[in-house]
């Protein structure tokens, strides 16, 4: 009986406390500043804007590492940040800053190292989320990024594929290409020009299979060029800073292996 | 003991030699070691006398009608010059109990110190006759014995050198000065019945013994000679109290040591008997069977009660069967015995440094009760462990039978002590608990990581309060308040960790700033999994629970 009463009221209270849990009532925008290719290994530059619509300041960032985080410097000075590269037992490169970074303002450019590909990776954006009192009532902890975070989708780093021929590149590429112009991401929100990359990916293969890979590689300098903007450090007309780096490094590590 | 006590001797020994009237080597005759008085159970009181130097002088020790048992010590020395002009002996210092061996005069020990009784005689340092004492004479300030006193005593002085004064120009060829103190302790010896061919079940317990067979009582004490002699006893009476009257046992004793007797019912026999002096009452208890308290382990879990709001509800009750019977001389279980079942609790263990009305658990849900073995001779009783950790004594007691005992050891066993380390200081612990730090080794290795991994940016570090007590369990730290009640109720299995997150200005530690609370939540949580709530003054730091999203 006494189970059922407690299961109650966890079913009714929890909707409510999870509108309003303590570390979400924020927006950030996350860009990719940078995607350093060494070998096997990518260092990816991130800069996390709290808008200023946001209540909360912003805590902790994290970018979820499946491949596993190689590095992740502290950020200086050092006693304003801190950092992990598990998230319980999970890997994870995660920030925190310890001054917390208040509506409207922007980080400082933190970066990270994992062995494999760029992908699509969650990420989550918390604010403080104190513990609760339990000199009145004993507590129930709730896992802070589930629970007292707001997730979203950035560029992050996943395990090399077992195949890294040219040809499954390609392929993977395709499809990461097809997903950042499709709902919900849209990182990419010219129609026409997922088409035309759609299409460069297409030409590439079809010369690749042909054994032609001097137009295969002319193929897949079209498709990044495509992304990037009439002057150094811009990015093509409805391409953002996710869109660019995924799809462009990428490419990049297509191109070295053809 | 016996090694150190000889050299102890002997440098007193060469000490004295030194200041004796002539230095010349000596031998020891008739010097005992010194013994070890016995610490004093029940003693007749001691007795002392100083005797002077003057020569043939004697006082009076205690009278004993009685032989006694006792220790004699003759302390002190005297001192005797001579005139120039003396012939028989001479000597300027001092002068032992043996007295000085003047062999030109009488030939006898002069200025000897000794204790004077019918029983034994005279005895002490003193006599006469070469070698027991010297010419120079020794200078031994301490002669202890141990020995059977009985009459009128005295402490006797010697004669002194019997040496014609006109030898020494009409003067006193002798003078003579000091004085020896006697004290006469005797020993403090408990008495004790033996029991021999009986069936011993317990401390001054036998079994009632086969029809036919007589019980053979001894008058005793413990122990029953000191130093080779006979410790006195003399029985006074002998009482047969069966437990249930009239019983139909004999008992023919009157005041002789011995007592033969026919035991046919429980019941209790009272000596009472002059040991060493001193009236004393001794009970053997004779019982039919002796009750058997048998758990099925002998170690067990607290048991855990936890209610909301305050806690998460947690009613976890441990148990086990304690089997109860009363067995006869054989080990033959006996039907339907009624068995009064009690527990104690052992004070002062298990971390709690507090006594008084300490828990002790439930028998079939009361504290106390009276079980009957029923046919089967053995009785199930179920044991609630209390919430407190430390030994529980269960005693059953059965009349006409022997009581019996177990203890069962209540708590978390394997818990590991966790000491200051890098990057962490310990505090909390009080006269009450002052072994609060106790965990399991998961629980130990996290906050140590928690510690390293904080102290890297602050190398203060950081200071943990209350764990567990080292057996676990129910950790009452407000003592003062609410002793043996359930504050602190999650510091039960070493899981548990109080973390100060506010300034402390008598040891310079600073409140935790929200950046450092938030990196302690970071790694506490993020990084090792667990949980964390606060507390008032402090984070309490804890594992996940299961029903934990």
């Amino acid at each position: 009986m006494k189970l059922l009463t407690i299961l109650g009221l966890v079913f009714v209270a929890g909707p409510v406390l999870h509108a309003q849990a303590t570390g979400t009532n924020l927006t950030v925008d996350v860009t990719i500043k940078s995607i350093a290719v060494r070998g096997d290994t990518m260092g990816l530059t991130y800069v996390v804007l709290n808008k200023a619509t946001s209540r909360d300041p912003l805590l902790r960032f994290a970018v979820d590492a499946p491949a596993g985080v190689k590095s992740i410097p502290l950020p200086q000075p050092a006693t304003s940040y801190f950092v992990l590269g598990t998230y319980q037992g999970r890997p994870m490169a995660e920030w925190m800053f310890l001054d917390f970074l208040a509506p409207g303002a922007t980080s400082i450019p933190v970066y990270f190292e994992s062995v494999g590909l760029p992908a699509i990776a969650t990420h989550w954006a918390g604010g403080d989320d104190p513990p609760v009192d339990e000199s009145v009532a004993d507590s129930t902890s709730e896992d802070p990024l589930k629970y007292h975070a707001v997730a979203g989708k950035t560029v992050g780093v996943e395990p090399w594929p077992v195949d890294k021929s040219a040809k499954a590149l390609i392929a993977r590429l395709k499809t990461l290409t097809q997903t950042s112009c499709a709902t919900p991401l849209k990182w990419i929100t010219a129609s026409s020009l997922c088409t035309k990359l759609l299409g460069y990916l297409t030409t590439a293969e079809t010369n690749r299979a042909a054994g032609k890979v001097t137009l295969a590689k002319s193929s897949m300098a079209t498709y990044i060029k495509s992304l990037a903007g009439k002057t150094a450090g811009t990015f093509a007309t409805g391409v953002t800073s996710p869109a660019y780096w995924l799809l462009k490094t990428n490419a990049d590590i297509v191109v070295s292996k053809l | 003991m016996k090694q150190r006590t000889t050299q102890v001797v002997a440098a007193l020994v060469l000490l004295a030699v030194g200041l004796a009237c002539q230095d010349r080597a000596t031998t020891e005759p008739g010097i005992k070691a010194l013994t070890p008085v016995l610490r004093s159970v029940t003693a007749l009181p001691a007795a002392s006398a100083t005797l002077g130097a003057v020569p043939g002088q004697q006082v009076a020790l205690p009278n004993y009608v009685d032989p006694i048992l006792a220790s004699v010590t003759i302390s002190g020395l005297t001192y005797m010059t001579s005139h120039d002009s003396s012939y028989y002996v001479t000597c300027a210092g001092p002068v032992d109990g043996a007295g000085i061996h003047n062999s030109t005069g009488n030939a006898q020990c002069s200025m000897s110190a000794q204790i004077s009784y019918p029983l034994p005689g005279r005895v002490g340092l003193g006599g006469s006759g070469a070698g027991v004492c010297t010419n120079p004479p020794q200078s031994r300030d301490s002669w202890t014995g141990i020995m059977i006193l009985q009459g009128a005593g005295s402490a006797l002085r010697g004669g002194g050198v019997l040496e014609p004064e006109y030898q020494c120009g009409a003067a006193p060829c002798h003078t003579y000065s000091g004085e020896q103190t006697f004290i006469v302790q005797p020993l403090g010896v408990e008495i004790n019945t033996l029991t021999p061919g009986s069936q011993v079940v317990g401390p001054k317990t036998i079994m009632v013994p086969q029809p036919g067979i007589w019980t053979l009582f001894i008058a005793s004490a413990t122990p029953d000679t000191i130093s080779g002699f006979q410790v006195p006893v003399k029985a006074t009476s002998w009482q047969w109290i069966p437990d249930v009257a009239p019983g139909t046992s004999t008992v023919p004793c009157t005041n002789l040591n011995l007592c033969s007797a026919y035991i046919n019912e429980p019941g209790r026999m009272v000596l009472t008997a002059q040991v060493n002096g001193v009236e004393q009452v001794d009970i053997v208890t004779v019982v039919r069977g002796r009750v058997k308290i048998v758990p099925d382990q002998p170690t067990m879990k607290g048991t855990i009660i936890l209610d909301g709001p305050l806690y998460f509800y947690r009613h976890e009750i441990s148990k086990q069967f304690i089997s109860v019977s009363v067995v006869d001389a054989n080990g033959a279980v006996i039907p339907f015995s009624s068995v009064d079942l009690t527990q104690t609790p052992t004070e002062n263990t298990a971390g709690h440094l507090h006594i008084g009305n300490k828990p002790v658990g439930l028998l079939d849900s009361v504290t106390s009760k009276t079980v009957n073995t029923g046919l089967t001779g053995i009785r199930k009783v179920e044991f609630q462990a209390p919430e407190v950790s430390g030994p529980v004594t269960i005693t059953g007691e059965s009349s006409g039978a022997a009581t019996d005992s177990a203890s069962i050891d209540i708590g978390i066993f394997g818990l590991q002590l966790l000491s200051a380390g890098p990057g962490y200081a310990l505090e909390g612990d009080n006269g009450w608990h002052p072994d609060n730090h106790w965990v399991t080794g998961d629980h130990k290795a996290k906050l140590q990581m928690l510690a390293a991994l904080y102290s890297i940016r602050w190398p203060a570090g950081l200071r943990y309060n209350d764990s567990s007590l080292p057996r676990g369990g129910l950790f009452d730290w407000d003592v003062e308040h609410t002793p043996w009640t359930t504050p602190h109720g999650g510091h039960r299995e070493g899981q548990n960790t109080d973390l100060k997150i506010i300034a402390d200005a008598a040891i310079g530690y600073h409140a935790l700033t929200p950046g450092q609370k938030a990196v302690v939540r970071v790694i506490w949580i993020d990084s090792l999994k667990q949980a964390i709530g606060i507390e008032g003054n402090h984070y309490h730091l804890r594992p996940r629970r299961a029903d934990e999203k």
